[in-house]
C-alpha cells in the first residue's frame, strides 16, 4: 500500500508561499491502476518523484509498502527503487549508445541482490514479451517512438517491480501507438502490477480504475482507496 | 554496485566518449612519459655514479684530518684494532674491513704480453680483508693469502710448488736463472730470487675505475705514443691473469727502504670497487708483513682506513654522525658519495616535479572534460538514479572512467617513457667513448613502472573527484526533466 500524508514541497527559488505540492494525501491499494491527472504544472510529476523516491526534500510523510521513505538511507532508497519500483518517462530515457537489450539490463548492474538472475535472458524475455524480440540488439536511434516505449517499459518491468510509476508514457506518441501503450498498461494491471500513470490525456485517464485530481499542489478528488 | 558491473558501465560509457577521452588521456601520456623518462635517467645515472663511481652502501674511515688553511695534516687516534672493535659496534654497522696500504717504495715492471712492451711503473698497493671482496669475484678462493698455514694430506691438496709433508704444505726449494728471472717451479708457481723456494703469486685486484680510466683516457694517450695507431681497450676478461713483478722496497724516485729489497711476483684474480681507486690490492696479510719488514711493527698495526658496510643504506647518515662523533672523519670517497647522491637526488627531484606539474595540467583538463560530460550527461545520471544507482554509484562511475584513462594513460605513458630512454641508448652509442660510458643511461626498476601507472590513475582520479561529487549530488528529480 501508497500512503502519503500532508506531503508539502517547495523548490529552490520558488517565492515564498509558492509550494508545488500544498498538504498532499493519498492512498493507492496494491494492484490498484490508477491516473493522475491535472493541468500542467499542477504538481503531478513532483508527487510522482515523491512516490517514487526520486525526491525527498518534502514535508509530510511518504510510506511505500511498509517503508518510510525519508527514514531511508540514499543506499536503501536506491536499493528500493532498484527492486520495487518501475519507471517510465514521457521521453523513454533510454541511453542512446546501449541497445535495446543493454538499455533493458540496466537495473541489474545497480542491483545490491541479483538472486542468480541472467540479465541477457531476463532482458530478452521482457523484451520479447513486449513483442521487441527482433530489435534486442537495435539502439534507441534506430527504434520508433512507440517501440522506445516499449523498451523503457521492458526495462521498468527487469525485476518485476510491486509498482510501476509512469509519467505522460504516451506523451510523445501517436494516437495509435498510444493506445497500444495503454493496452500495455492495462494488460501489467491484470498481472498484478500496480500502476501510477501521470497523464493529462482523456484516453489514458479512461483506461485507469481510478482518477486522482490534482490543481494547483492540491488533491481535488479520488485521494482515498476505493 | 560490484565491481564487474563497475567495470561493464565503466568500459560502455569509455567506449561511447573515445574522442574525450583520447585528449585527456594524451595529456597523462605525455606527462607520464617525461615522469618516467626522468626518473629512469635518474636511476641510471644513480646506479653509475654510486654504484661504480661513489660507493654509498658503505663508509669509508680515516684518522682525523686538520686544516690549517696551508695544508692538510692527518690526526687524532691512529687506526687499529682497538678502533676496528670500536666501529663494528656501531649500530646499523654490519661488518668492519680494515684497510692498510704499502709504507714503503715499490716498483713494478712487465706487461708486454699486454701492452707489446715492457712497462716500469712506481706502484701503489694496499690490503684489505678478502672477504670484503668475495662477492665481486668470481673465484674468491684465488683471492687469499697464500703464506698462511695449509694442512693436507696429500701433495695434490696443496697449490703449485708446495708439497705436503708432516700434514702441511710446505714450499719446495728451485734453482733461481737470474737471466731469465725464471726458475724450475711447477704449475704458476715462480722461483723467488731470495729465498730459493717456489712461490705462489700474490693475488691482487684492481678498481673497475682503473680499466675504465685505461679505457676511457690511456688507451688513446699510450696508441698516440706509438704513431697515433690506437692500442686495443681491454675487456676484465682480457686482463684477469695478467702478472707483474714487484720489486719491494724500491722507487723509482730515488727513495728506498732500509730492509733489503725483495722481488715477488703478482697476478691479477679479479676487479672491485673496494680496491683501491689507481694500483692494486692484494689480501691485508701480506701488506701487513711487508709493512714490518720494511717499516716496522707499528706500521704492521696501523690501517690507513676502516671500511664500514652498512646493514642498511637508509642508515648511512646515522653511522656518518656516529663515527664523527668518535673523532674520525670520512674518507674522501664516502664524502664525495654522498654529495653526489645529494645532488643526484636534487636534479631527480627537479624533473620529477616537473613531470609532476605536466600530469597535473593533465588532470586539471580531466576534471574540466568530466564536468562538461556530466552537464550533458545529466537527464542520463537521473535515469540512473531512478533505476536503481545510489550517489555512490554515480561517484564510482565518473571516476572509474577516469580510473580507466589513468590506467590506459599511464600505460602508454610508461611505454612511451621507455621508448625514449632506448632512441637515447640507441643514439649515446655514437657518442664517442669516456670513463664509466654505461651500456643504458637509464634504469626501471619495477617500482618505476608500478609509479609510473600509479600517479597516473591517482591524479586522474583526482581531477575526476569534484566532477563525479556534483554528479552524484544532482537531485535526480531535477535531472530527469532536462
Amino acid at each position: 500500500m501508497i500512503r502519503i500524508t500532508d506531503v508539502r514541497k517547495r523548490y529552490d527559488g520558488a517565492a515564498p508561499g509558492e509550494e508545488a505540492l500544498r498538504g498532499c494525501s493519498l492512498e493507492i491499494q496494491e494492484g490498484e491502476f490508477v491516473a493522475i491527472v491535472g493541468t500542467s504544472g499542477s504538481g503531478k510529476t513532483t508527487l510522482l518523484n515523491v512516490i517514487g523516491g526520486l525526491d525527498t526534500s518534502y514535508s509530510g510523510t511518504v510510506e511505500v509498502f511498509g517503508r518510510t521513505l525519508k527514514t531511508l538511507s540514499d543506499g536503501e532508497l536506491a536499493t528500493f527503487r532498484n527492486g520495487q519500483i518501475g519507471f517510465v518517462f514521457q521521453h523513454f530515457s533510454l541511453l542512446d549508445h546501449l541497445t535495446a537489450l543493454e538499455n533493458v539490463a540496466l537495473p541489474f548492474h545497480f542491483a545490491r541482490e541479483t538472486h542468480g538472475i541472467d540479465p541477457i535472458a531476463r532482458a530478452t524475455e521482457a523484451l520479447t514479451d513486449l513483442g521487441l524480440g527482433a530489435k534486442l540488439n537495435e539502439r534507441p536511434g534506430n527504434l520508433s517512438g512507440g517501440q522506445k516505449q516499449r523498451v523503457a517499459i521492458a526495462r521498468a518491468l527487469f525485476f518485476k517491480p510491486r509498482l510501476l510509476l509512469c509519467d505522460e508514457p504516451t506523451g510523445s506518441l501517436d494516437t495509435k501507438t498510444g493506445e497500444q501503450i495503454i493496452q500495455t498498461f492495462e494488460q501489467l494491471n491484470a498481472d498484478g502490477y500496480t500502476v501510477v500513470i501521470i497523464t493529462h490525456e482523456a484516453r489514458v485517464s479512461r483506461a485507469a480504475k481510478r482518477l486522482v485530481q490534482i490543481e494547483d499542489g492540491q488533491i481535488v478528488s479520488g485521494e482515498a482507496a476505493p | 554496485m560490484n565491481f564487474k558491473a563497475l567495470t561493464h558501465v565503466v568500459a560502455q560509457n569509455v567506449k561511447r566518449s573515445k574522442k574525450s577521452f583520447l585528449m585527456s588521456g594524451f595529456g597523462i601520456i605525455v606527462g607520464i612519459s617525461t615522469f618516467v623518462f626522468f626518473l629512469g635517467l635518474g636511476e641510471g645515472v644513480r646506479n653509475v655514479v654510486l654504484g661504480e663511481i661513489f660507493l654509498v652502501d658503505q663508509v669509508e674511515v680515516v684518522p682525523k684530518r686538520f686544516d690549517t688553511g696551508f695544508t692538510v695534516f692527518s690526526g687524532g687516534r691512529t687506526l687499529d684494532d682497538t678502533v676496528v672493535e670500536e666501529l663494528n659496534g656501531i649500530e646499523g654497522v654490519e661488518s668492519v674491513f680494515p684497510k692498510m696500504k704499502f709504507t714503503f717504495p715499490t716498483r713494478g715492471y712487465g706487461g708486454k704480453k699486454l701492452f707489446g712492451r715492457q712497462i716500469w711503473a712506481e706502484i701503489i698497493a694496499d690490503g684489505l680483508d678478502p672477504a670484503l671482496v668475495e662477492k665481486d669475484l668470481s673465484d674468491p678462493s684465488v683471492f687469499q693469502d697464500w703464506e698462511a698455514t695449509q694442512t693436507c694430506s696429500e701433495d695434490a691438496a696443496c697449490p703449485a710448488g708446495r708439497r705436503c709433508t708432516n700434514g702441511q704444505c710446505t714450499k719446495m726449494t728451485c734453482q733461481y736463472r737470474e737471466q731469465t728471472y725464471l726458475g724450475d717451479c711447477p704449475g704458476e708457481s715462480y722461483c723467488a730470487a731470495d729465498t730459493k723456494r717456489c712461490e705462489m703469486p700474490i693475488p691482487v685486484i684492481a678498481s673497475n675505475h682503473l680499466l675504465e680510466l685505461y679505457n676511457g683516457s690511456l688507451a688513446t694517450a699510450l696508441g698516440g705514443a706509438k704513431g697515433g695507431a690506437k692500442m686495443l681497450k681491454l675487456s676484465k676478461a682480457t686482463v684477469i691473469g695478467f702478472q707483474l713483478n714487484l720489486t719491494l722496497g724500491k722507487s723509482f724516485l730515488g727513495r728506498a727502504a732500509k730492509s733489503k729489497p725483495l722481488t715477488r711476483r703478482v697476478k691479477l684474480v679479479g676487479f672491485s670497487d673496494k680496491a683501491i681507486m689507481v694500483g692494486m690490492t692484494m689480501p691485508l696479510a701480506y701488506v701487513r708483513r711487508f709493512n714490518q719488514r720494511f717499516a716496522g711493527d707499528d706500521a704492521a698495526k696501523t690501517y690507513h682506513s676502516i671500511v664500514l658496510k652498512v646493514d642498511d643504506q637508509t642508515r648511512v647518515p646515522e653511522v656518518v654522525q656516529a663515527v664523527k662523533e668518535g673523532g674520525f672523519d670520512l674518507a674522501d670517497s664516502t664524502e664525495n658519495a654522498e654529495r653526489a647522491a645529494n645532488i643526484i637526488r636534487t636534479v631527480e627531484s627537479v624533473f620529477a616535479l616537473i613531470s609532476l606539474v605536466i600530469v597535473g595540467i593533465a588532470a586539471v583538463n580531466i576534471s574540466q572534460m568530466f564536468f562538461m560530460i556530466i552537464y550533458q550527461r545529466k537527464r542520463e545520471i537521473g535515469v540512473l538514479r531512478a533505476v536503481g544507482a545510489s550517489r555512490n554509484d554515480v561517484r564510482f562511475l565518473i571516476m572509474g572512467e577516469a580510473a580507466l584513462i589513468g590506467v590506459v594513460g599511464g600505460t602508454f605513458g610508461v611505454l612511451a617513457g621507455y621508448g625514449g630512454s632506448r632512441l637515447i641508448d640507441y643514439l649515446a652509442t655514437h657518442l664517442p667513448e669516456f670513463p664509466y660510458k654505461p651500456e643504458s643511461f637509464f634504469a626501471f626498476p619495477p617500482w618505476i613502472w608500478v609509479a609510473g601507472v600509479g600517479i597516473a590513475v591517482l591524479f586522474c582520479v583526482i581531477g575526476a573527484f569534484f566532477p563525479a561529487d556534483t554528479a552524484a549530488r544532482q537531485d535526480p528529480s531535477v535531472a530527469l526533466t532536462q
